[in-house]
């Protein structure tokens, strides 16, 4: 039987190939990319919408891919072009800009780290970053991604990473020093109770 | 994530707690499956597209009288005429003869979407009503060994190329699993085959194979074959194979008798 259907099964072979190299290379990041995505897009279900749609475009190119080469980086770029694709499509606003106008007045005061908070405190926090801002924390700090590798995911310069991760990592700080002050923790607490 | 007020150790670095709050989350369980099956549908299209050009159908008329002529010289009346077929073929070339049943009634039935993993998961009841009084033993065994993760999703009888199986549908978050008896015709022997079992013991001889990303395990009684294929790990394919043989053989050498 092999040897009367060695074309179509050579191509098949082929196909084989590729297949289980995109099982083995490009399945075991699902988790990763899902949970990015979630906290990109803030909705589960586009989440999930999105994270299919770039396993479906990461199938079709896959022979662009490079075995060896790092293909984690290569998913989640392919991921933030369909969060932006997805963006434009649902919400049909424009985003935050990074304005130097917006980050002064973000960035009024040296922000306090909270010594406790709970997990949720610190997902609703993220959540209130700008979206520019939170890809860059997550893809460095959570994702822990170089800053070359987060430039080349999200089209940037790497000084515009560096500067959109030390905001985002400011304004959360920030974001959770309110949240530890409402719980009469932190600094400001402290100081109120005294 | 709870909404209890705050409680972590004070000197934790905020990007670890960050990153342990981030990584809490995990992908539903059904979005692998889910992917796995749309990429299956792509590559069905992607096949079929082939078709459409023009020199392909001449190609192929050529390939198939060719082959046609060879295969009926080597004995065989079926020839896989579209693309999924095509595939298959190619997959079922991979393992040996008696191997084959188990792996194609998997493909047709759980891979290429024959009787898929349903939205809402059925209770027990409703999963296994088609299932042939006969093979209730069978159910049992399954249900006594197979990991709390397995849910069965269908237990029906199918038909495949003219022949029947009993086809135990199961999944867990993420993968498929199929428990697979068909009658064992005349000339389907794993030691006819010349295959060396994995695992022998207490009169039971476990034969295994791989193609893709399938892995199978098999035995055989006097009448039947009994297939466990799945893409678990080799081992953990294996392991569950180990522990319902003994059920299965039993349960089909009562039918037998």
């Amino acid at each position: 039987m092999a040897g009367d259907l060695s074309g179509a099964q050579e191509s098949s072979g082929i196909a084989q190939t590729a297949s289980a190299n995109f099982e083995t290379e490009a399945m075991p990041h699902l988790n990763d990319l899902y949970r990015s995505a979630v906290r990109i897009l803030g909705d589960p279900q586009r989440a999930e919408d999105v994270v299919q749609e770039v396993y479906l475009q990461a199938w079709k190119s896959f022979h662009r891919f490079e075995t060896g080469t790092n293909c984690r980086a290569w998913l989640y770029k392919i991921l933030f072009h369909c969060v932006h694709h997805h963006r434009r499509k649902w919400f049909r606003f424009p985003l935050l800009k990074e304005t130097e106008e917006f980050l002064e007045s973000s960035l009024t005061a040296p922000a306090v780290i909270p010594e406790q908070l709970t997990d949720a405190d610190i997902l609703a926090a993220l959540d209130q970053i700008p979206g520019d801002f939170r890809a860059a924390v997550l893809l460095v700090d959570v994702e822990e991604f170089a800053y070359k590798e987060a430039a080349d995911i999200l089209g940037v310069p790497i000084g515009t990473v560096m500067s959109r991760l030390s905001r985002g990592r400011k304004l959360l700080r920030e974001h959770l020093a309110d949240v530890a002050q409402s719980y009469g923790l932190g600094r400001a607490a402290k100081a109120k109770q005294s | 994530m709870s909404s209890q007020p705050p409680n972590f150790p004070p000197d934790q670095d905020p990007n670890n707690r960050l990153r342990q709050a981030v990584r809490g989350a995990a992908a539903p369980p059904h979005l692998p499956v889910k992917i796995r099956q749309q990429l299956d549908q792509v590559r069905q299209r992607k096949a079929t597209a082939l078709w459409a050009r023009p020199w392909v159908p001449v190609a192929a008329l050529l390939v198939v009288g060719v082959a046609g002529g060879l295969m009926y010289r080597s004995g065989h009346r079926a020839l896989p005429v579209n693309p999924q077929e095509v595939e298959s073929a190619a997959l079922l070339s991979n393992v040996s003869h008696t191997m084959r049943p188990g792996l194609d009634d998997h493909l047709h039935c759980s891979v290429y979407g024959g009787n898929p993993v349903p939205n809402r998961m059925p209770a027990l009841a409703e999963a296994v009503q088609d299932l042939p009084p006969q093979f209730r033993e069978l159910l049992a065994a399954v249900q006594r060994h197979i990991p709390e993760q397995f849910r069965i999703y269908s237990a029906h009888e199918c038909l495949r190329s003219g022949r029947k199986f009993v086809h135990l549908q199961l999944t867990t978050d993420s993968q498929l699993l199929s428990v697979i008896v068909t009658s064992r015709g005349v000339d389907e022997s794993f030691v006819r085959d010349k295959i060396i079992p994995s695992l022998a013991g207490a009169g039971t001889s476990i034969y295994q194979a791989k193609t893709l990303r399938f892995q199978m395990a098999a035995l055989e009684t006097r009448d039947y074959l009994a297939y466990v294929v799945s893409d678990l790990s080799e081992q953990q394919n294996l392991d569950l194979m180990t522990a319902m043989a003994p059920e299965i053989r039993l349960a089909l050498e009562k039918l037998e008798s």
